[in-house]
């Protein structure tokens, strides 16, 4: 039986004849279309492992944990990042660090970077997190989160808010920049935005 | 013969009296209905073809801010299924010719998507929305970021840097030329 479709996912739309010729396919395609409807709207959860990378040499987690997870719809990744570095082995790596996603970024939507040390505020803002520096509140605090695509992978950069111990010498989070990492600190975020 | 529809997506819900065949004017027929209701489900399902660009006006309460050469402000939304709107949005001051203003800076909500929730907006400016970066071209030091609020007595969007204080030509940073902005912003509208 010959149907027309709908363009998003693909629920049939069988005319007048159709309909009253083939009645109890319709019925099948009724329960087509409710499952289609009821597994479009379950959207799960599907973890990934971010890679936190640096201008010069990426940083050393240690004995911590780096996790992440994300979900898609409508073409738009929704997800989050959580690393906890641990010792032994916590290094704070040099250079601007960049925290990958799960797909790179489609460019014809956001605007994006193409270098962890870049400029900012050029790129998009697609999401915020926060730096938790365990043996100083004071350096504790929220980022934006920015997008630059290296080597075909997109990255978020953290972008730090006003700090003066130490004095800011960075706009963006590196070793040293707004505090340096050691163990017990961590990164978290969440973010949202259009894949290629 | 009487046309029930469900409540929220109005899809029409067929009685006893109805039949597959047309008949004009009171039932166009169960294919067409039908083909109405999938058309409603699967339009929630629609993909970034939903999504646009829109010129988000910046403002300041007092004297207007003036572009420079090259300034520019743009903005991208998308609504989600069901009826969250998320935006993007960029500020490029300009050079020569840029003057900040005065008052409260502001931006508008994309065209057609103004109709936040109610039961949302009861939290009056207390719930930011996004976070926005503010690049101080002048000075790595005193670059920061800005949570992002909506204001519910004028409709608007507003910011607040680090100390809370309402983003301003002078607050965080003495707005200049050649200063950016990059954010984004979510929130609940009524039914799409």
């Amino acid at each position: 039986m010959a149907v027309t479709f709908t363009p998003n996912i693909g629920l049939a739309k069988p005319d007048e004849t159709e309909v009253a010729e083939n009645w109890v396919n319709s019925t099948e395609l009724c329960e087509d279309n409710n499952l289609l409807i009821i597994d479009k709207s379950d959207i799960d959860w599907t973890g990934y492992t971010p890679v936190i990378a640096a201008q010069t040499t990426a940083p050393s987690i240690g004995a911590g944990s780096i996790s992440g997870k994300y979900t898609e719809f409508q073409g738009f990744i929704w997800g989050s990042f959580t690393i906890i570095f641990t010792d032994p082995g916590t290094t704070p790596g040099n250079g601007e660090y960049g925290i990958s996603l799960p797909f790179p970024v489609d460019t014809t939507y956001h605007t994006a970077g193409t270098a962890f040390n870049g400029g900012v505020g050029g790129n998009d803002c697609i999401g915020e997190g926060y730096a938790f520096d365990a043996s100083n509140a004071n350096a504790t605090g929220p980022v934006a989160l920015d997008i630059v695509t290296v080597a075909g992978v997109s990255y978020v950069r953290m972008i730090t808010e006003l700090h003066t111990a130490p004095a800011k010498t960075s706009r963006i989070f590196r070793d040293g920049q707004q505090f340096n990492i050691a163990t017990g600190d961590s990164f978290s975020g969440q973010f949202l935005y259009k894949k290629l | 013969m009487g046309v029930e529809v469900t409540t929220n997506l109005q899809l029409i819900k067929p009685d006893l009296d109805e039949s597959i065949k047309e008949n004009l004017p009171t039932f166009p027929g169960w294919a067409d209905q039908n083909a109405d209701n999938m058309d409603k489900i699967d339009s929630l399902f629609r993909d970034d073809s939903n999504s646009s660009f829109y010129v988000p006006v910046w403002s300041a309460g007092g004297t207007p801010v003036v572009l420079g050469t090259g300034g520019f402000v743009s903005g991208k939304v998308i609504r989600f299924f069901p009826s969250i709107v998320v935006v993007n949005f960029r500020i490029f001051t300009g050079t020569a010719g840029f003057t900040p203003g005065a008052g409260t800076y502001r931006i508008t909500l994309p065209t057609g998507y103004t109709h936040i929730a109610n039961e949302f907006t009861t939290f009056f400016e207390s719930a930011p929305l996004g976070r926005a970066i503010l690049m101080d071209n002048d000075s790595v030091a005193t670059s920061t970021n800005m949570s992002v609020h909506y204001d519910l007595s004028l409709g608007t969007i507003h910011f607040r840097g680090a100390a809370g204080v309402l983003w301003n030509p002078t607050s965080p940073i003495t707005l200049a030329q050649s200063d950016r902005v990059s954010g984004f912003f979510m929130y609940p509208t009524e039914d799409p």
